[in-house]
């Protein structure tokens, strides 16, 4: 058992470190196991099928999270900004969604999450999650 | 035992890929139940709460249709409806006044003279009369012109050969000046108009070239060389993001579709083709707001394009994904009111800051019904702008900011149809 939890523990640091927007455990989850499983997969039918999971996943938690009432909520409630937070994420994994995987489509999808996150070239964090994933999408 | 861990990882990575191999790549994650539980407050509207109060209906609607329009389809022709029209925008070209230049602001007017004598794009707007049977009445392009920015205001620069800017005076709104501001914007608003909106009808066509006109009424003022303190600069107020953006998704489509109309092509040719692409730096600003680099016409191309682009990525998003869309039950019409909503509010906010707020309320408020008013998903669209923006847009003044624009849009575009004599600016 104390063998398993250490490569549990090792297995956690050597995955690459993924830049964290929101903390819902069960979307962080998810997101850190889709990754994993398109790294391993040289299939492009497979890593867009992945995405596609990963996209239904997350608007099913976003249609299922419960929070407070909206008119009683502060604006820096962190439940709020979680919830914020990862309802823009959700945004940027459609725009990733890629008929084609190769490197112009892949080129043109970064270019269009960087320009969606703002107006003046601020890259959000959540944008920059997205990123790591399109990054794992088009690697082969 | 060094490799200890190595081969544990190994083998960790290993399971994985086989329980996935297993499983099929139809893999779902049904096996990761991201249903919440055990979570605190269920989200329910409060007991006793009137579920049928409407927030306050936005007040100013970006859709007003001209009175003139509406004439009974069975007791008039369509020609019967554009003559009603024309009377109308034909006493008010007649009626503007030029204002004379003089030394602090004719800088403008100097380049377009010049302009008038080359064998180009540029020259055949500044010589053609002004068109009045627009799609946008002439009347409300000058009014922009003349009120968004007063004579001295600080935001216009102009370029000198090396392409350096320095600060300027407003420039002075002569005939030639707002010919070419006008029949510029009536060439590529018909030109690209079917770009932003495929599949919409002409009607609805004509209300995006409207509400394209009071966003850039309200981000430049028609003005060719308006510069925010941001970067943003000339008549689509273009940071470098949506350039870059512009240059790498639209323009090749965009270049496609005016060349397969032969009133169009000659855009593509001489703008697109013949210039270079406007550049996304920060120190290349005079790209946006230089007439030697295609300006007023270029910068107008790319605002269509970008909003083109901000359709797409909104289609894509919500229009078009399976878990927003049927969520809207909407006539056309007034689904194309939504659309037209968010287009403008993503020139301010970003995409994600308007998409953001959409969709949260989308799975909010909307998680068990669906969308039946356009002016009440935009009203409170209004109050979810401010509580779920974007991460560019959380800070206090951003979040008034991004709330307010489309309202102030919509006010500011109906105080100018109220000011030419009522009625839309579009016509009809």
């Amino acid at each position: 058992m104390r063998q398993l939890l250490k490569t549990l523990l090792i297995a956690g640091l050597l995955t690459p470190h993924l830049a964290r927007a929101f903390n819902d455990a069960p979307s962080v989850q998810a997101v850190t196991e889709t990754k994993s499983l398109i790294m391993s997969t040289k299939n492009s039918e497979a890593r867009k099928h992945l995405l596609w999971s990963l996209r239904k996943a997350i608007n099913t938690r976003l249609n299922t999270i419960e929070i407070p009432d909206i008119s009683q909520v502060q604006v820096n409630d962190p439940r709020v900004e979680d919830y914020r937070s990862l309802t823009e994420f959700e945004g940027y994994l459609d725009l990733i969604s890629l008929t084609r995987l190769n490197e112009k489509e892949c080129r043109r999808a970064q270019v269009r999450v960087e320009a969606s996150s703002s107006t003046n070239g601020f890259v959000s964090k959540e944008a920059r999650y997205a990123l790591e994933l399109l990054q794992a999408l088009c690697t082969f | 035992m060094k490799n200890a861990p190595a081969r544990e990882l190994k083998y960790f990575v290993l399971i994985n890929l086989c329980v996935f191999l297993l499983s099929g790549w139809q893999q779902s994650f049904d096996s990761i139940d991201l249903s919440s539980e055990n979570l605190a407050t269920p989200f329910n509207p409060k007991k006793g709460e009137d579920d049928s109060s409407v927030p306050p209906v936005i007040r100013y609607s970006l859709d007003q249709i001209e009175k003139s329009k509406l004439i009974n389809p069975f007791m008039s022709t369509w020609n019967a409806a554009l003559e009603v029209s024309c009377k109308t925008c034909t006493v008010s070209t007649e009626s503007l006044r030029y204002k004379t230049c003089n030394e602090q602001n004719s800088y403008l007017e100097k380049s377009l003279i010049e302009s008038r004598d080359k064998d180009s794009l540029l020259a055949e707007m500044l010589k053609a009369p002004i068109i009045t049977k627009s799609i946008i009445k002439p009347a409300c392009l000058r009014a922009s012109m003349e009120a968004r920015f007063g004579e001295s205001s600080k935001v216009f620069r102009q370029c000198s050969i090396d392409g350096k800017m320095s600060r300027a005076f407003r420039p002075c709104i002569s005939e030639n000046y707002f010919k070419l501001i006008n029949n510029s914007f009536e060439l590529v608003s018909s030109c690209m108009m079917k770009q932003i909106s495929q599949g919409s009808s002409a009607d609805s066509q004509r209300l995006d070239v409207r509400a394209i006109y009071a966003l850039i009424n309200v981000e430049s003022g028609f003005h060719v060389n308006a510069m925010s303190g941001t970067g943003a600069g000339g008549i689509g107020q273009f940071t470098g993001p949506a350039i870059k953006d512009v240059n790498k998704n639209e323009l090749d489509a965009v270049r496609h579709e005016l060349e397969s109309n032969p009133q169009c092509a000659r855009l593509s040719h001489e703008m697109l083709n013949q210039l270079e692409p406007i550049r996304p730096g920060s120190t290349l600003s005079c790209d946006r707001i230089s007439l030697e680099n295609g300006n007023p016409i270029k910068n107008m191309i790319y605002t269509y394009a970008y909003l083109k682009g901000v359709r797409r990525s909104f289609d894509k998003v919500i229009f078009n994904n399976a878990n927003y869309n049927k969520k809207f039950q909407l006539s056309s019409s007034e689904l194309d009111k939504i659309k037209r909503a968010l287009m403008v509010w993503s020139h301010n906010t970003g995409p994600a800051g308007t998409w953001t707020p959409v969709k949260v309320l989308l799975n909010t408020i909307y998680r068990n019904k669906t969308v039946t008013s356009a002016d009440q998903f935009i009203s409170e669209l209004q109050q979810y702008m401010h509580k779920f923006p974007a991460s560019a847009n959380t800070s206090e003044a951003r979040r008034k900011e991004t709330s307010h624009y489309f309202p102030a849009i919509t006010e500011t575009l109906n105080k100018i149809e109220t000011n030419i004599g009522g009625g839309s600016c579009v016509n009809f």
